[in-house]
């Protein structure tokens, strides 16, 4: 379950990066119809990033692998989709790269770092 | 009430490409959020065990997924945002006032979702693991 929990995280932010990637370059053609399936594909990717996030947080604290960084990502993807659904398609390329850089920072030990700095229980 | 739930979202969502489709997409994400975070509660309050096994997790993403989907289909899908708007005010005729209300409102309610979702997972997680 370690691996299934670890790769759905990893899949929610690459679909969360990736959507709105590719959302924010078909906006950017004149095509209204390109826009439109852009329009879905977010949509589509945005839900399942989102359930995914809460699905991982749930299997953490089931597991009793939770800590901050769990809420952190909670945190950074209800914003991350808050902006996009708030402000537009304006908020898109910046909610990619944010997501994106928190994706790999978090990946990379920041997950680590937050719970070692902020953590409620102690790191395994 | 979701009528006019639905309305006090659009009104907030800045307008352009997908609007109606954003204010649902926030609407059901605050639903889903809220309803998360109801079972959590529920669980500690009547002490009952979390399954931990795949099925649990499909139906628990299942919901998840149905929710922000039946929203869609609901609201947009069905062309009901439009009589909502007729029944109410065209949100481009809302007073300065009111409007910031209903910002107000709606992002609180979308914030809570997910700050409800924090603490009631917390409060889950002490009662399963305690530290």
């Amino acid at each position: 379950m370690d691996t299934w929990s670890t790769a759905a995280g990893v899949v929610a932010g690459a679909f969360e990066s990736g959507s709105a990637i590719g959302t924010a370059q078909s906006l950017r053609s004149i095509s209204f119809s390109t826009a439109k399936t852009g329009l879905k594909v977010t949509k589509g990717l945005g839900t399942v990033g989102l359930v995914l996030s809460g699905l991982v947080a749930t299997h953490e604290v089931v597991t009793g692998q939770d800590n901050t960084h769990t809420w952190v990502d909670v945190g950074v993807t209800a914003l991350g989709i808050g902006a996009v659904a708030v402000i537009g398609t304006a908020a898109l390329p910046a909610v990619a790269v944010i997501g994106l850089g928190y994706g790999i920072w978090s990946a990379a030990g920041g997950s680590d770092w937050i719970d070692s700095n902020w953590g409620y229980r102690k790191p395994k | 009430m979701f009528d006019k739930l639905y309305y006090i979202f659009h009104s907030s969502v800045k307008s352009g490409f997908g609007h109606a489709e954003r204010a649902s997409f926030l609407l059901s994400a605050s639903v889903l959020f809220y309803s998360y975070s109801l079972y959590f509660v529920l669980v500690v309050l009547t002490k009952s065990r979390v399954f931990n096994t795949t099925a649990f997790y499909i139906l628990f993403g299942a919901f998840g997924v149905g929710i922000i989907y039946g929203a869609s289909k609901y609201f947009v899908g069905t062309g009901r945002y439009r009589r909502i708007i007729d029944k109410y005010e065209s949100p481009r005729l809302l007073i300065k006032g009111k409007r910031f209300l209903y910002r107000f409102i709606s992002f609180g309610l979308f914030l809570g979702a997910f700050v409800a979702f924090i603490a009631s997972g917390i409060t889950l997680a002490k009662y399963l693991n305690p530290w």
